[in-house]
């Protein structure tokens, strides 16, 4: 023990090594102190003794490395090994250990003398320690999120990430001023945002506060990037500093803004159908509104949603049950034609019901069209057509009408001359041969009544006549002449013309109408058949008077006061101009309204007419002239005629 | 006014209306003939020294617009005016480029037959004097 303590006094005991002395020819000690047997699992006996080889413990690994040391040592004086390497321990395990060793010369005999240190707790802590150390290079530099720490006003480090990001290479950046960088590439909208936040971070914030925020980053002219930062205050070198995580999120806000592209764009839709569009869910609470429900409703889309559909839209209460249904049969429900009262006018809508059955989310759609516009031309149509069947008949039968009234009418003018003409020679010739004279037959005509008699005759035979003449017309389009005309001019003429007509033959007199005009300025010519429009013009001027005198009749005159208003408006839009013939007689209940284009649909005593005044005036409209006549009235509420006629005349 | 009593044809298949014409004609100083067919007719002006004629355009076999242009070519001074129960009835182009063929058609029925009448006057006063 005293020789122990005297080579080697530096050890302590639980120093956890030991000390060996060997030939420099051979790696077997020759004298072994320490805990050799902890190290290696042989008492040093074993090796003084020979039984067990140090050489043969050494890791086939390591040998040549243990044996170069050795040359080493041999060929340099003065070197000193100092190498790791390891060893087998008897159970088995693989040991790390230190030998330091130097040459020394004692007796004029070189020797060897060194320590082993058993290193495998350090190594095995070196080596856990490069592997975490690996595995935090590999996060930070693998990573697809940026990561940086500032501080101050430089980058104290950043990984490959962040700097392929900015698009700038990284050296460049650590290299570079930091407040520059970031007015480079932050996008110049967010830059004051992004410095406000980048200061706060660095002063007073506690350490350990993290902060989100997104900017976006300018790299080229054309290319934006959108990022999501995450900021947390560090201690760095004893000082405040900023650890930051950047995310790309470029693809995300792109697909978002895609997204609400999207949304705008199928809102936008929505919002331009002509149609009422109302979303419900299964309970019947407002989901979706379009512009034209609020139009309908006057209540906004943000008011209406979430309410029942029965409060935001009244009208709509009934038409619940039908909602139920198409969601449970998962049916489309379709109602056409649903009249309603708006201002005292008669509107139609077609209701329908979707129920939402994509997707399982259930709900309804109800769309409400309003279809008045269709609805009336329809009726038209049929009224169209009606007269173009009276038309076509007529021209069949005209010929054969109109020879028999030939002969009827012409053989009573002829009969008429013949018993009344007193002057014609052959009447004063047959006279005198039948033994009297023209005065005495004219005496005897007269006290029975036969020139009144003849007069019927040809009066009745005149008015058939005008009725088949008037219902050729319906089949007759192309002879009318076309010119372009001032329609104020025409229609003031008009009113003269209806004047001078009435005074003469009614006793109602069309001057006592007070007519009102209300002419658009600046109105266009409109190219139309003058005659034509002038017997619409009449034919409606008439009828209102007609209706008015009926109504004057019936009422006292002081307390009454006819009156017709007309218009002329130019709707630019549809290229027409619309004269309006509004009459404050007695109006007409809807059956009425709905026939009095008809022919031979009238209300008047037969002897007044021919029954095919409007139905005239309505196919000279529609049929020649390509445009639209309807009228518009309810009892007591008077009368409106409408005539529509397309500027450039009929097109065809 | 008139030297010597002119004659006029009425060619119309419908009796009334022949009647009433020539009755008429005849009340007013002409002499009348009569025919219900274009057969009739040519038979009438062969025969017959005829000045004027009203001619109806719808009848049986030949029509009065080829009646016309036979009877023309026959007697080119022969003067005629149309009157017909066709409110559709156009004159076609080879019977109104025949000048003694008048402009004015007449439509049945005729509500007063004075304008008739004397149009076919005129008519005949044009080509009378003619040999």
């Amino acid at each position: 023990m005293t020789e122990r303590d005297g080579h080697h006094g530096l050890f302590s005991e639980n120093l956890q090594g030991c000390t060996y002395q060997r030939d420099p020819e051979d790696l077997q000690p020759t004298l072994l102190e320490g805990i050799v047997e902890q190290i290696a699992g042989y008492p040093a006996q074993d090796f003084l003794s020979g039984a067990v080889h140090w050489r043969d413990l050494i890791d086939s690994d390591d040998i040549v490395a243990v044996e170069s040391e050795i040359d080493k040592l041999k060929c340099q004086p003065g070197y000193v090994a100092a190498h790791e390497y390891r060893i087998r321990h008897v159970n088995g395990e693989v040991r790390w250990v230190s030998d330091i060793a130097r040459v020394i010369t004692i007796d004029g005999c070189d020797l060897i003398r060194g320590t082993i240190i058993d290193i495998t707790h350090r190594k095995q802590a070196e080596e856990k320690l490069l592997e975490s150390e690996g595995i935090l290079k590999i996060i930070s530099e693998q990573s697809l999120m940026g990561i940086f720490i500032i501080q101050d006003t430089s980058f104290i480090y950043m990984n490959e990430a962040f700097a392929e990001i900015l698009a700038v290479p990284r050296e460049d950046l650590l290299t570079s001023n930091l407040a520059e960088r970031i007015a480079e590439r932050v996008h110049p909208e967010d830059l004051p945002f992004v410095f406000e936040q980048m200061q706060k971070k660095q002063s007073g914030v506690q350490v350990g506060q993290v902060q989100q925020y997104s900017y976006r980053l300018t790299i080229g002219p054309e290319e934006i990037k959108w990022v999501d930062q995450y900021s947390k205050t560090i201690s760095y070198n004893g000082r405040p500093a900023v650890l930051c995580t950047l995310l790309d999120v470029t693809q995300k806000e792109q697909a978002e803004q895609k997204m609400r592209e999207l949304r705008n764009y199928l809102s936008n839709i929505i919002n331009s159908m002509p149609s009422v569009l109302v979303g419900v869910d299964p309970t019947g609470t407002v989901t979706q509104w379009n512009t034209e429900a609020t139009r309908e409703t006057g209540i906004s889309a943000a008011d209406a949603v979430g309410q029942p559909l029965a409060r935001a839209f009244p009208r709509l209460a009934e038409e619940m049950s039908q909602i139920q249904d198409a969601m449970r049969k998962r049916e489309i429900h379709s109602q056409s034609r649903q009249a309603r009262k708006e201002d005292g006018q008669t509107r139609y809508e077609d209701i329908t019901v979707y129920p939402l059955i994509v997707n399982g989310v259930d709900g309804a759609v109800v769309r409400i069209d309003d279809v008045t516009e269709r609805v009336r031309i329809e009726e038209l149509m049929i009224q169209s057509e009606k007269m173009m069947s009276v038309g076509g008949l007529a021209a069949g039968m005209a010929h054969e009408i109109n020879n028999p009234l030939a002969g009827m009418i012409q053989t009573a003018s002829v009969l008429s001359d013949r018993l009344t003409e007193m002057e014609l020679p052959a009447n004063i010739k047959a006279a005198h041969e039948a033994g009297t004279t023209m005065e005495v037959l004219r005496k005897f005509m007269e006290s029975r009544s036969i020139p009144q008699m003849l007069l019927r005759i040809r009066e009745s035979g005149t008015r058939a006549a005008k009725i088949v003449s008037n219902m050729l017309s319906f089949a007759r389009k192309g002879d009318a002449e076309f010119s372009k005309i001032n329609l104020i001019e025409l229609l003031d003429q008009c009113v003269d013309m209806a004047g001078s007509d009435f005074s003469l033959k009614r006793k109602f007199d069309f001057r006592q109408i007070e007519i009102e005009k209300e002419y658009a300025l600046d109105l266009p010519e409109v190219l139309c058949a003058v005659d034509k429009i002038q017997q619409v013009l009449l034919n409606i001027l008439r009828n209102g008077a007609e209706a008015m005198h009926e109504e004057a009749a019936q009422r006292n005159l002081s307390s009454y006061k006819p009156r017709i208003i007309l218009r002329i408006v130019h709707d630019r839009e549809a290229a027409v101009v619309r004269i309006d013939v509004e009459d404050n007689g007695p109006g007409m209940d809807e059956a009425t309204r709905k026939r009095v284009f008809e022919p031979f649909f009238t209300t008047k005593s037969t002897a007044s007419g021919t029954g095919l005044g409007l139905s005239v005036s309505y196919f000279i409209v529609t049929e020649i002239h390509g445009g639209e006549l309807s009228v518009s009235s309810a009892p007591a509420q008077g009368a409106t005629f409408t005539i529509r006629l397309p500027l450039e005349g009929r097109q065809s | 006014m008139r030297d010597r009593a002119h004659s006029v044809l009425i060619l119309d298949d419908e009796q009334a209306v022949r009647e009433s014409l020539a009755y008429y004609f005849e009340d007013c100083g002409w002499r009348v003939l009569s025919a219900e067919s274009a057969e009739d007719a040519l038979n009438v002006i062969s025969r017959d020294s005829v000045d004027g004629m009203v001619v109806d355009i719808r009848l049986p076999d030949m029509n009065g617009n080829d009646f016309i242009c036979v009877a023309s070519k026959l007697f080119p001074t022969l003067a005629s005016v149309i009157c017909t129960g066709s409110p559709e009835y156009r004159v076609p182009i080879e019977v109104e480029t025949l000048p003694q063929v008048s402009d004015q058609v007449f439509t049945k029925p005729v509500l007063d037959l004075a304008p008739l009448e004397e149009e076919l006057h005129r008519m005949v006063a044009l080509f009378f004097a003619k040999p």
